[in-house]
């Protein structure tokens, strides 16, 4: 019989975490405050995170131990199992090998608890009593209401109410594990409640929900603010995956040519890939690759590849093409299309082309997320379709060049609480705009005036 | 006959403008009906109808509208009809800041409001 799973014991369960940050080949520019334009010091974060947090944020050494508080909760969920997806390799048809990490495992149904735990857990120590932060589905925010139910924390979270009417399981989720979970825009800020008197049906937005959670703890000596993505020592604690996966991979006696994982925010991506970023820049050869959604298809690409210059941050005019035809829009300014929510370390690896950055257009992941659970049975999360499609493609590239690889993935998340999104795009709800062919002609002239790219 | 001439073109251009007219109402019965349209939103985690997506930021279209919105209809010649000059700059134009600095201005404006 063929082995699917690959298991760690709990005594083989990595000790410490990683820390890229003592690998990168040239130093990041530091965040600047916005007010001073200064480099932000530990005193300028210290009226939002606590100073071990902190301390963390700004660690220079390699590894970090990993505390045995934190530990005794990853074990309720950890090692998670590293798996090879023979089903869908059988349907690829490729010369490729697929293992992916199942991130999906934990209580939460995400990779999200690995930072949640240990950010609950220094919270703790420093004495803080009470949380608060935002979230848009609730992945984030139903992760930190766990953790902080494990260490007798108070959880608040601003949900950002348009996911708040629509999500109704993941706030029972917070609520279950005992967290506060508010609609934002809220009558318990002065943000929410400025928001409610010009617009009392606001449906919110994650830049309200951010501003509800901070004031709602700055000023209260026992409360700080959490967040789930984008900081250092977010990534930081999330690399317990790939290392978990570089012990199992070599127990099998394997090596991945390719690594994969899907960059909202940057630390599922993180998770999985930092260890073996460290790996490429002491000379493996190893493709490391960042999925991300794009809803623009460029036309000299492949049939789902697309730039990935707003990850970069590095391109200041790019062009868009609309429709999938000749619809070329007048160029855009990068800034306005930037997605500013990820993780500095991951933009930087990028224009350090250690990482290369693809993106899928939501249709065709959507499609994959799909065949994946018709063949594995697991459903993923529809954050996960992207690393998904991202294995997909690899497989076609492999297929073309008649290469054979060994392809890792971050299977980030199960989707049991996001079938709501897999009935919009089951029922054709997503995509099927039959859109009468005068409107476009029309779009056309009107954007006949505006210079082409 | 002159006269008539004249009022012919009259005729020619009133109609003109009224064709005008219709077409530009057809187009913004056409545009609006986008509001009820979904997409799943990178940010959110959750699907979002259009009608979010173009007041999401302060009453003003979320920064990466065109971008999700691109392949599904031509957002991009809909919001420049809609949006003055500086609404749009202000939205596509300026150069994003990232997470961690948005925080920081957060806190600063809470703090500096707290003095006052």
């Amino acid at each position: 019989m063929k082995q699917v799973k690959v298991l760690l014991t709990e005594e083989e369960i990595p000790r410490q975490w990683y820390n890229i940050l003592a690998d990168l080949p040239t130093p990041m520019s530091p965040p600047l405050h916005p007010g001073t334009g200064k480099p932000l010091g530990p005193d300028d974060m210290a009226a939002i995170f606590p100073m071990n947090l902190i301390e963390q944020e700004m660690c220079p050494d390699r590894w970090v131990d990993i505390p045995e508080e934190v530990m005794e909760k990853y074990l309720l969920w950890r090692p998670s199992p590293l798996s090879r997806a023979y089903n869908f390799e059988k349907l690829l048809d490729a010369p490729v090998k697929i293992y992916y990490k199942n991130e999906g495992y934990s209580p939460a149904g995400s990779h999200k608890p690995n930072t949640a735990v240990a950010q609950a857990y220094y919270n703790k120590v420093f004495g803080i009593k009470k949380i608060s932060t935002e979230t848009g589905a609730g992945q984030w925010g139903s992760a930190l209401s766990m953790a902080c139910q494990m260490f007798g924390l108070e959880c608040r979270v601003f949900m950002v109410r348009v996911s708040y009417d629509q999500k109704p399981y993941r706030r029972l989720m917070m609520q279950t594990w005992g967290a506060d979970c508010f609609p934002s825009p809220s009558t318990l800020t002065e943000t929410g409640r400025k928001i409610l008197a010009e617009n009392p049906d606001s449906p919110g937005s994650l830049g309200i929900a951010i501003s509800e959670a901070i004031e709602d703890m700055i000023g209260d000596e026992n409360a700080r603010y959490s967040l789930g993505s984008v900081l250092n020592h977010v990534l930081l604690h999330q690399t317990i995956v790939g290392q978990e996966a570089q012990k199992q991979m070599e127990k099998i006696g394997e090596y991945p040519d390719v690594v994969i994982g899907c960059a909202g925010g940057g630390s599922n991506f993180a998770g999985l890939c930092l260890p073996f970023v460290r790996d490429k820049i002491h000379g493996k050869d190893i493709s490391i690759i960042a999925a991300e959604p794009a809803s623009c298809p460029t036309i000299t690409r492949g049939p789902f590849a697309y730039d990935f210059g707003d990850l970069a941050m590095t391109t200041p005019l790019l062009p868009m093409h609309s429709l999938g035809h000749d619809f070329v829009p007048a160029p855009i300014h990068a800034g306005g299309l930037r997605y500013h929510g990820m993780a500095p370390i991951i933009s930087h690896l990028v224009k350090e082309n250690i990482i290369e950055g693809r993106a899928y257009h939501q249709l065709e992941t959507f499609d994959l997320g799909v065949k994946w659970a018709r063949t594995e049975g697991f459903i993923p999360a529809p954050e996960t379709h992207h690393a998904i499609a991202a294995v997909a493609d690899e497989a076609r590239r492999a297929k073309e060049e008649g290469k054979e690889k060994v392809i890792l993935f971050n299977w980030s998340g199960h989707g049991l609480v996001d079938l709501a999104s897999y009935d919009a795009y089951l029922s054709g709800k997503l995509f099927n705009y039959d859109l009468p062919e005068e409107v476009i002609t029309r779009a056309k002239e009107t954007l006949a005036q505006y210079p082409k790219p | 006959m002159r006269h008539n001439k004249r009022f012919e073109f009259e005729v020619l251009s009133a109609r003109s403008e009224l064709q005008t007219r219709n077409n530009l109402l057809d187009w913004i019965h056409a545009m609006e009906k986008y509001d009820n349209l979904e997409i799943r939103c990178p940010r959110l985690g959750g699907e979002v109808t259009f009608a979010y997506c173009k007041r999401e930021n302060g009453g003003l279209p979320c920064p990466r509208s065109i971008r999700c919105w691109s392949i599904y209809f031509p957002v991009e010649s809909y919001l420049r009809e809609k949006l003055t000059e500086d609404e749009w700059d202000n939205c596509f134009n300026q150069q994003p800041r990232d997470k961690i600095a948005s925080i920081f201005e957060i806190v600063e404006k809470l703090k500096n409001k707290r003095q006052v």
